[in-house]
């Protein structure tokens, strides 16, 4: 491992890749293991980094690979199957606690963090990448190596699963949509 | 307070998740600095190497070797444990202490752009992680005492490899015919095994060793095992390993007939304690002992399979094992105070677990065992598998 290349890394994107990761899987202890496999991954794929894209998403990308292979090892634990696992598909559901700055939040936007478990995965994941995280439209196709395209569809269909959620934990469907 | 229904546009829910707050990772720089350079990657094929080098680490090895190797590089082992400049106390620290790693980030926060390999100086190992290799080219040689099987590593200087080698990554064979005969297996305390007789030669799926008819390999059983396990050791990244005559013949040896191809054998091994007649301790893995599961090698580590392997689990320490598909459990009844026991014989302890779940391709989490920052192990974490036991200080003489 390079050392001035943890610094920069770290310097300019721990906080951000950290978030990411701790948005996705809830428990900061796990998160804080899977940023070590970012890093991890990260060096070993740096001499390959061509700068075909952007240090930002490359570095979000393995972030994004890392959650991945972590809910799929948690799919294959908890159902005993090794059937493929298609994180688009499926929800990315973690059972930990919400984190605490989540707790402190007011309900809507608790129930609307909750909901996120519920939608399918690539949904959640562009939740939180272009809200949480303040991230373009061309920086999450590029991360998921999406068209663009893709990715507003799947941020509208997203919104209107969490609005529907909404709507419907009050009890009235009238304004669904 | 909740929104009625009509709030509810594509909007006020987009403007909700913008508003989500932002979580940080408490941990200060050097914390998550020093978790990575113990943590070992996923399971890896082994060939030469990735970056930077703790030059320190590679000196201390074991037993009495390590004593004289220390005082001529200037590394005083016996104040490893106090020196409270290391990084080892200073993270043990912020561990225990999570409520206050905010301040902890406050108050390092000047100097963390500091902190390097001179961190981990003091940190005692017996066995290689990838994070002490950096261009160095790691060597592992199977040798042998009392007909025990001992895999020792060297880390060899990218220069002597540029001066020795056409390519900068030599293979194993390559490395062995290159050096076995240099290595002093007697000054070392081990019987004069190496260089083997005979000649080797790369085959498509791996090496053949071609022995002359006056071959003493198959003298004995024991020799045979000798001689099987040794080439597992040395040549341990190789898929297959013939045996033949000189006339291209398959071998035979008198004890077990034909020789069957090789296979070199790394997985499924426990790693136990083996002292030789000078008083050295490694970790020997027990060849020809495979276990089903990494719960019961590592359950066999607190008691001696055989008059020459030891246990490496300190006296009377009682542990439960469980496993998943990558992680061994151990958590020791009652806490064991690692301060108080032979800092040595403690780091031993720790990587025979390490390697003996590596064997299985797994990693450990030791739970019980305090500080919880530990000579550089945070066992509040997974522990890093060594890549290779038993580091000897090279050149070996």
């Amino acid at each position: 491992m390079n050392d001035s290349v943890f610094h920069r890394l770290y310097d300019e994107y721990h906080q951000d890749v950290f978030q990411f990761l701790i948005y996705l899987v809830k428990n900061r202890h796990l998160a804080e293991d899977l940023m070590q496999e970012v890093y991890i991954r990260a060096f070993r794929a740096f001499d390959r980094f061509e700068g075909r894209s952007s240090e930002k998403t490359w570095l979000f990308s393995i972030a994004k690979n890392v959650a991945i292979d972590h809910f799929r090892k948690t799919a294959v634990r908890t159902k005993h199957s090794m059937e493929y696992f298609d994180w688009e598909t499926q929800q990315l559901v973690s059972s930990e606690k919400l984190p605490e700055e989540v707790s402190l939040l007011n309900e809507d936007k608790v129930f609307l963090y909750k909901a996120l478990d519920t939608c399918t995965g690539d949904q959640k994941m562009v939740i939180i990448m272009r809200f949480f995280q303040d991230l373009s439209i061309a920086e999450t196709a590029e991360i998921l190596v999406w068209t663009e395209g893709k990715v507003k569809t799947t941020q509208h269909r997203a919104i209107k699963a969490l609005r529907e959620k909404l709507v419907a934990r009050e009890g009235g469907d009238d304004n669904a949509e | 307070m909740t929104m009625p229904n009509n709030k509810w546009t594509d909007d006020s829910i987009e403007d909700l998740l913008k508003d989500f707050p932002a979580i940080k990772d408490g941990r200060p720089k050097e914390r998550v600095y020093n978790q990575l350079v113990q943590t070992k990657p996923t399971k890896k094929p082994r060939k030469p190497w990735l970056p930077i080098l703790i030059a320190a680490l590679a000196f201390i090895a074991v037993g009495i070797l390590v004593s004289s190797i220390i005082s001529q590089n200037g590394i005083d082992f016996a104040q490893t444990r106090d020196d409270s400049s290391n990084a080892a106390e200073e993270s043990s620290t912020t561990m225990k202490e999570s409520n206050e790693l905010s301040e902890a980030e406050n108050s390092t926060s000047g100097e963390s752009d500091q902190f390097s390999a001179a961190q981990v100086e003091d940190i005692v190992r017996t066995a290689v992680y990838e994070n002490m290799i950096g261009d160095q080219t790691v060597m592992t040689i199977g040798l042998t005492a009392k007909a025990i099987v001992v895999p020792v590593t060297f880390l060899i200087p990218a220069e002597e490899i540029a001066s020795d080698f056409k390519s900068l990554v030599p293979t194993s064979l390559e490395l062995y015919q290159k050096y076995a005969d240099d290595i002093n297996e007697k000054i070392l305390g081990f019987d004069n095994y190496h260089p083997y007789i005979g000649t080797f030669e790369k085959t498509a799926t791996g090496i053949r060793h071609v022995l002359p008819q006056d071959h003493q390999y198959d003298k004995a059983s024991a020799n045979v095992s000798v001689y099987f396990n040794t080439l597992s050791a040395s040549f341990n990244n190789v898929d297959q390993i013939e045996v033949s005559n000189e006339d291209g013949s398959a071998a035979e040896f008198s004890q077990i007939g034909p020789v069957e191809t090789i296979v070199p054998i790394q997985e499924n091994l426990a790693y136990y304690s083996f002292a030789i007649e000078n008083g050295d301790v490694y970790l020997a893995p027990g060849y020809d002992m495979p276990f089903a599961s990494a719960s019961e090698a590592i359950s066999s580590l607190t008691s001696s399979p055989s008059d020459l392997y030891g246990a490496t689990i300190l006296e009377d320490l009682v542990f439960q094992v469980t496993e998943t598909d990558e992680l061994v459990s151990v958590r020791f009844e009652t806490e064991v105070d690692l301060n108080a026991v032979n800092q040595l014989d403690a780091v031993r302890m720790i990587e025979s677990l390490t390697l003996t779940a590596g064997s299985f391709g797994k990693r450990v989490k030791v739970e019980g065992l305090q500080p919880v920052n530990w000579n550089g192990f945070d066992f509040s974490l997974p522990l890093p598998i060594p890549i290779a036991p038993n580091l000897l200080e090279w050149p070996a003489q």
